[in-house]
C-alpha cells in the first residue's frame, strides 16, 4: 500500500505541477476532516500538517489562494446570498490559518 | 531648544487632542446611560467608582464577597481625573480627549520611524476610531480602553524595545498588568507575548518570563487573593459569567469578521452602512494580498497576521469546538467576542502598515485605512449614546433629601434595568434602543446601598409585583422606598423573554400609581417622607436581635452589645458567607450617638478596638430561609458582661493583599520612569 501511494505520488510529482498536488492533498485532508464533523479549527490543523509533512507550498501561495476565495465570499456577500458567503469565508480563513501556520514553522515566502 | 522630531510628535500630539475634542464635542453636555455605562449624575461621585470596589465586601445588593474587580486598578490610576471639580460629563468628555489622543500619539511615535508620517497619522487614529472602538463605547466599556491602550504599549514596548534583561522583564510585567485591568486581557496579552517570543526565540528566557509574570500576579493580587483564600469561587464566577451569556454573544461568522461589523450583539452592523462593510472587507482583503506579496522583511508583519488570526478565531468564539481541560475554564471569561474585535482590527492595521512597501501597496493601504477611519468619524459624532447629565440632575436632584446616616438598604422603583430616561430622546433601530437605556447611574451612586435591581435578581422584586405585599422587604434591610417611576421607565422588556418578564409584570413595573397601590394593600406599611420617597413602616435593622444596641465600625464590622437576646440569635442581614465571624469579647462603655432608634438602637461612636481580645473566641454561624446570617448563643455565651465582635475574615488578608499590589505597582512603576529618564538623558 504504502509502495503505492509512493509510487503514484511520483508518478504525479513527474507532472511538475507540484502546486496542483498541494492543492489535492490540502483540500481532501481539509474535506475529509470537515466531513467526519472535526469542525474548522481542526480541519485546518490537519490540511496544515498535510502541507508541512507532505507539501513543500510556499505560504505565499497559499495566502494567494486565501485571496481568491475571499473575494468570491465578498462577491456572494455583494449579492445578498450569506449562506454562501459563511461558506467560503471559512473556507478562505482556514487556507490563511494554514498560511500563516507555515509561515510561523518555515519562515519561508 | 525644540528639535525637527519633537516638535513633529508635538504637532501630532496637538492635532490628535484637536481631532478628538472634535470627535466627542457632542459628548460633553453627556455620555452614557446605555448598556453598561455607569458614571455619577452629580457632582463628586466620580471618585466613588474606585472606592465602592476597594474592600474585600461589595455592598451591592444583600452583599457579596468581593471577586473579580481587575478593573480597581484602572479605577485607581484615574483617581486624579475623579477628583477634578468639574460636573461629571465635563470629566468624561476630558477623559476621552487625554486617553484617545494619547492613545493614538502612542502609535504614532512608534510608527513614524517606520513607515511614512501619513500612515503614521491615519494609523494612530485609526486604531482608535473604528467599528470596534466605536462598540466599546456605545456599551460603555471604558474600562475596555484604557487596557486597550495598554496593551497597545505592550506591543510596542516588545517590538521596540524588549531585551532579555531583569529591567525589561519588569516592564513587560507593568504594561501587562495594566493591560489586565480588563480581564480578558489576561488571556490577549499572553497570547500576543507567547507569539513574540515564538517569532523572536533568542530574546525568550524562561526565568524572565516567570518574574514578568510574578509583576502581574503580584500587581492584581488584590482580587487575585479573594480567589486564593476561598472568598470566592472561580466555578461560582464561571457560572454566573455563562448564565448571563447568550448565542449572539459568543460567536459569529468569519465574513462579519471580514467586513469588521463582527457579532451580533455588538450592534456595530445596525450603524455602518453596507458601503462602510465593505471598506472594512477590502482593508482584509488588501492583507490577504500583502500576505500573498510579502518580502524579505517578515518578522513585524507576520506577528501581526499571527495575532490576527488568532483573535479571529476567538472573535468568531470558534475556540469553542475545542473543550481542552483546564483552559475550557476560561471559557466564560472570554464569552463576550466582542472583546476581541479591537484587537482584531488593531492586528490588521498593524499587519497591514507593515507589509506595505511599494508605493502602490502604500497607497493602497492608506486609502483602504481612510476610507475605514472615514466612515468610523461619521459614526462616531453622530451616533455615541448621548444623556443630558444637567437634565437628569435637575430630575434627581429631589432624591438626595433623606439625611439618614444609619445602616439600611433602600429599593427603587421600577425594578430591573435597563433604565430609561422618560423626558430624554432615545435612538431605537430595529426595534431595540441604542441609546438612553442602562444601569441605574443614579442609584448606584446614591451613597446607600441598594437591592439590586439588576435582571438577574428577580427575588423581591417579583414578590411585591405579583403580591403588593410589602412583608417581603422585612428581611432584607430595606428602610426606604424610591419611587423613580415618574423619571425612569425599565426597558427590561427588551431584553429579556417574555417567559421570565411575563406581559403583565412589564406592565406592572412601568405603573406610575404602583406606590399608591403598595399604600392602599398595605395601610400603615408605607409613610411618606417627601415627594416620592417612602420609609418602610416594619423595617428591621441590620444587625437583629430582641433589643439592643450595635455600632458598624467599618464596611466589614459591626459590634453589638445586646440588652437581650430572643433564643440567643443575632441576626446579621447581609448574604451569608462563612468569613463573617462572631467574637466574644468583655463589653466596653462605647459613646453612643444615636441614629436610628428602636428595640435595637444603631449608634455612631469611637474607640471601637477599647476591649477587642487578643485570643478571640469565634462562634461558627448558619444560613437562615432568607440566606442571612444567624448565629445562636448558647446560654453561657449571653449577658451583660459581654459585647460581640462581627467582622468579615478575609478583610485582613484582603488589605495586605491591597498593600502588596500598590507597592509592587509603584516600585516598578518608578523604576521603569528613572530606566527610562536615564537612557533619555544618555543619549
Amino acid at each position: 500500500m504504502k509502495d503505492l501511494v509512493n509510487l503514484i505520488k511520483r508518478e504525479l510529482a513527474k507532472s511538475e505541477n507540484q502546486i496542483v498536488i498541494d492543492a489535492v492533498i490540502a483540500t481532501i485532508a481539509f474535506c475529509v476532516c470537515l466531513y467526519t464533523g472535526w469542525g474548522l479549527i481542526r480541519s485546518s490543523i490537519v490540511a496544515f500538517l498535510a502541507f508541512h509533512f507532505i507539501s513543500p507550498i510556499p505560504s505565499k501561495k497559499l495566502a494567494s489562494w486565501a485571496f481568491g476565495v475571499f473575494v468570491v465570499m465578498a462577491l456572494t456577500l455583494a449579492m445578498g446570498r450569506k449562506e454562501f458567503a459563511e461558506i467560503f469565508s471559512q473556507a478562505a480563513f482556514a487556507m490563511l490559518i494554514v498560511a500563516v501556520l507555515t509561515y510561523f514553522v518555515r519562515h519561508d515566502n | 531648544m525644540i528639535t525637527k522630531p519633537t516638535k513633529l510628535k508635538l504637532a501630532a500630539l496637538g492635532a490628535f487632542a484637536v481631532v478628538y475634542i472634535i470627535v466627542f464635542w457632542a459628548t460633553r453636555s453627556g455620555v452614557g446611560n446605555n448598556w453598561d455605562w455607569i458614571f455619577p449624575y452629580f457632582k463628586g461621585y466620580a471618585p466613588e467608582l474606585f472606592w465602592k470596589d476597594i474592600s474585600s465586601w461589595s455592598d451591592v445588593g444583600l452583599g457579596a464577597a468581593q471577586s473579580y474587580a481587575p478593573s480597581v486598578l484602572y479605577q485607581f490610576l484615574l483617581l486624579p481625573f475623579y477628583y477634578l471639580p468639574l460636573q461629571p460629563e465635563y470629566i468624561i468628555f476630558l477623559l476621552l480627549v487625554v486617553s484617545f489622543s494619547l492613545g493614538s500619539f502612542l502609535v504614532f511615535w512608534r510608527l513614524n520611524k517606520r513607515v511614512n508620517n501619513i500612515s503614521a497619522l491615519l494609523i494612530g487614529l485609526a486604531v482608535f476610531i473604528n467599528p470596534a472602538i466605536f462598540y466599546k463605547l456605545l456599551a460603555g466599556h471604558l474600562v475596555y480602553i484604557g487596557a486597550y491602550i495598554a496593551y497597545v504599549g505592550l506591543v510596542f514596548y516588545l517590538l521596540d524595545y524588549y531585551r532579555p534583561t531583569v529591567r525589561s522583564s519588569l516592564t513587560l510585567g507593568l504594561l501587562f498588568a495594566l493591560s489586565a485591568v480588563q480581564a480578558q486581557f489576561l488571556v490577549f496579552s499572553l497570547i500576543t507575548v507567547v507569539l513574540f517570543f515564538l517569532l523572536h526565540k533568542q530574546l525568550f528566557s524562561l526565568r524572565l518570563f516567570a518574574l514578568s509574570m510574578l509583576v502581574v500576579a503580584l500587581i492584581h493580587l488584590y482580587w487575585v487573593s479573594n480567589f486564593l483564600l476561598g472568598s470566592v469561587s472561580v466555578s461560582e464566577v464561571g457560572k454566573l459569567a455563562q448564565d448571563s451569556t447568550f448565542s449572539q454573544l459568543e460567536r459569529t461568522s468569519f465574513f462579519n469578521i471580514f467586513r469588521l461589523t463582527f457579532s451580533d450583539a455588538t450592534f456595530i452592523s445596525r450603524f455602518y452602512s453596507r458601503f462602510a462593510q465593505f471598506a472594512g472587507l477590502a482593508l482584509t482583503g488588501l492583507m490577504l494580498v500583502l500576505l500573498a506579496k510579502k518580502n524579505s522583511d517578515q518578522k513585524q508583519p507576520g506577528f501581526f497576521y499571527g495575532q490576527w488570526v488568532v483573535f479571529v478565531i476567538i472573535a468568531a468564539g470558534a475556540y469553542r469546538d475545542f473543550a481542552v481541560p483546564v483552559v475550557s475554564k476560561i471559557y466564560p471569561l472570554l464569552r463576550e467576542a466582542g472583546h476581541a474585535a479591537p484587537l482584531v482590527i488593531f492586528s490588521l492595521l498593524l499587519a497591514v502598515v507593515f507589509a506595505a512597501k511599494s508605493k502602490i501597496a502604500i497607497g493602497a493601504s492608506q486609502l483602504a485605512v481612510a476610507l475605514v477611519l472615514a466612515f468610523s468619524l461619521v459614526t462616531f459624532t453622530s451616533s455615541l449614546p448621548l444623556v443630558d447629565y444637567q437634565k437628569a440632575r435637575e430630575e434627581l436632584s429631589q432624591y438626595n433629601a433623606v439625611s439618614d446616616n444609619s445602616t439600611y438598604r433602600v429599593i427603587t422603583y421600577p425594578f430591573y434595568n435597563q433604565y430609561t430616561f422618560r423626558s430624554q430622546p432615545q435612538n431605537v433601530k430595529q426595534g431595540t434602543p441604542m441609546s438612553n437605556t442602562g444601569w441605574d447611574s443614579f442609584t448606584i451612586f446614591l451613597g446607600r446601598e441598594y437591592i439590586d435591581n439588576s435582571t438577574s435578581n428577580t427575588g423581591v422584586q417579583n414578590q411585591l409585583l405579583d403580591s403588593y405585599d410589602l412583608s417581603a422587604l422585612e428581611p432584607y434591610n430595606v428602610k426606604y422606598i424610591y419611587d423613580l417611576s415618574g423619571v425612569y421607565r425599565s426597558s427590561a422588556d427588551k431584553f429579556l423573554p417574555l417567559s421570565q418578564y411575563s406581559l403583565d409584570k412589564i406592565k406592572k413595573n412601568n405603573d406610575i400609581s404602583f406606590i399608591e397601590k403598595l399604600i392602599e394593600r398595605n395601610p400603615g406599611g408605607l409613610y411618606k417622607i417627601s415627594d416620592n420617597i417612602y420609609a418602610v413602616s416594619n423595617y428591621r435593622p441590620r444587625i437583629d436581635m430582641a433589643a439592643g444596641k450595635f455600632w458598624r465600625t467599618s464596611r466589614t464590622e459591626y459590634l453589638v452589645q445586646p440588652d437581650k437576646l430572643a433564643g440567643g440569635k443575632i441576626t446579621l442581614r447581609s448574604t451569608f458567607h462563612k468569613g463573617w465571624e462572631l467574637s466574644i469579647e468583655p463589653r466596653a462603655d462605647l459613646s453612643c450617638n444615636v441614629v436610628s432608634e428602636g428595640n435595637v438602637t444603631e449608634c455612631l461612636g469611637t474607640n471601637f478596638n477599647k476591649n477587642k481580645a487578643s485570643s478571640k473566641t469565634v462562634l461558627s454561624h448558619i444560613k437562615d430561609k432568607d440566606g442571612l446570617n444567624v448565629w445562636l448563643l448558647d446560654p453561657s455565651q449571653v449577658g451583660s458582661q459581654y459585647q460581640y465582635r462581627i467582622s468579615f475574615q478575609p478583610d485582613a488578608m484582603h488589605r495586605i493583599a491591597l498593600m502588596v499590589s500598590l507597592t509592587t505597582l509603584l516600585s516598578v512603576a518608578t523604576l521603569t520612569i528613572l530606566v527610562s529618564r536615564k537612557k533619555h538623558d544618555a543619549q
